[in-house]
């Protein structure tokens, strides 16, 4: 309960902080058609899976392996 | 270039910051914090190729962008340029282009008005070279709508990837991070940690 509290809270700070983005711009005709912010808060609508992440990047295989293997060699030495 | 051909990627992130020693702790920290959020982290690192087709490259990776995040922390001697050039493409993005987002990055306080008065306007996310201090501007900088994210686990996150990072450089026989395959394995494994965590979706 609290959390979604918190969660609405931040989400209206991301809002409000475009709009002043909207101001910052400034140009004349411009505020209707941008939503861009500079210096501050970028909301983002949606997360990315792993899998759209690594996607992205064009991550093979074998580099995924590499990175798979990294984690468990590490995780080994720390244990 | 047009650019109504520009098809910025919501989640890709560009990372403009310097690939030099005494960075590799804040650019793994970066690396990971992003990925906890469920962006993509992109930059320079991911081209190979030198000279000119090399400057066309990062300004395509730019277009695929829709934020970009520009560390200006090294103002130091030797002097380098190209982060205040890459800052300069991407905002043209942002004055020209359909939709990028810039943020920047400094280590500290009030700096940036002097170095780069043009920009005074815009408050920089100071980070004092504290990777800890980096996670929280980061998570500062992004809101990810109906999601919250625990600073504390990002930061867990962002420690073992530190030390996944080790381990990568020593498989690769590297002196440091900064080369392609050792960057897209540290994204690997910062998608695997951050899953683990249950910070993103596999």
């Amino acid at each position: 309960m609290n959390g979604d509290k918190m969660s609405k809270k931040i989400e209206s700070k991301g809002k409000d902080a475009v709009t002043e983005g909207k101001k910052v711009s400034g140009n004349k005709g411009d505020s209707k058609k941008k939503t861009t912010v500079v210096g501050r808060c970028v909301t983002i609508s949606k997360q990315a899976t792993g899998y759209e992440i690594l996607n992205n990047l064009k991550i093979n295989k074998a580099i995924k392996k590499a990175g798979q293997s990294a984690v468990t060699k590490s995780r080994k030495k720390a244990q | 270039m047009s650019p109504d051909d520009a098809k910025p990627i919501e989640h890709n992130v560009f990372l403009n910051v310097p690939f030099d020693k005494g960075y590799e702790q804040l650019f793994i920290t970066l690396v990971g914090s992003l990925v906890c959020l469920g962006l993509s982290p992109r930059c320079a690192l991911e081209i190979s190729d030198v000279g000119q087709g090399r400057l066309n490259k990062i300004q395509k990776l730019l277009e695929e962008c829709r934020v970009s995040i520009h560390d200006l922390s090294r103002v130091g001697v030797p002097v380098r340029f190209n982060m205040p050039f890459e800052l300069g493409l991407a905002y043209s993005h942002y004055l020209y282009g359909s939709h990028h987002d810039v943020i920047l990055l400094e280590s500290k306080s009030h700096r940036l008005a002097k170095t780069l008065s043009d920009l005074r306007w815009i408050d920089p996310l100071v980070h004092q070279n504290r990777c800890g201090l980096l996670v929280t501007r980061v998570l500062d900088a992004f809101v990810v709508e109906g999601k919250e994210t625990d600073p504390v686990r990002v930061n867990k996150v962002a420690k073992r990837l530190r030390k996944v990072a080790e381990q990568i450089k020593s498989d690769y026989s590297i002196p440091d991070i900064y080369c392609r395959s050792a960057y897209l394995a540290l994204v690997s494994g910062a998608v695997d940690l951050a899953v683990e965590e249950g910070l993103i979706t596999g």
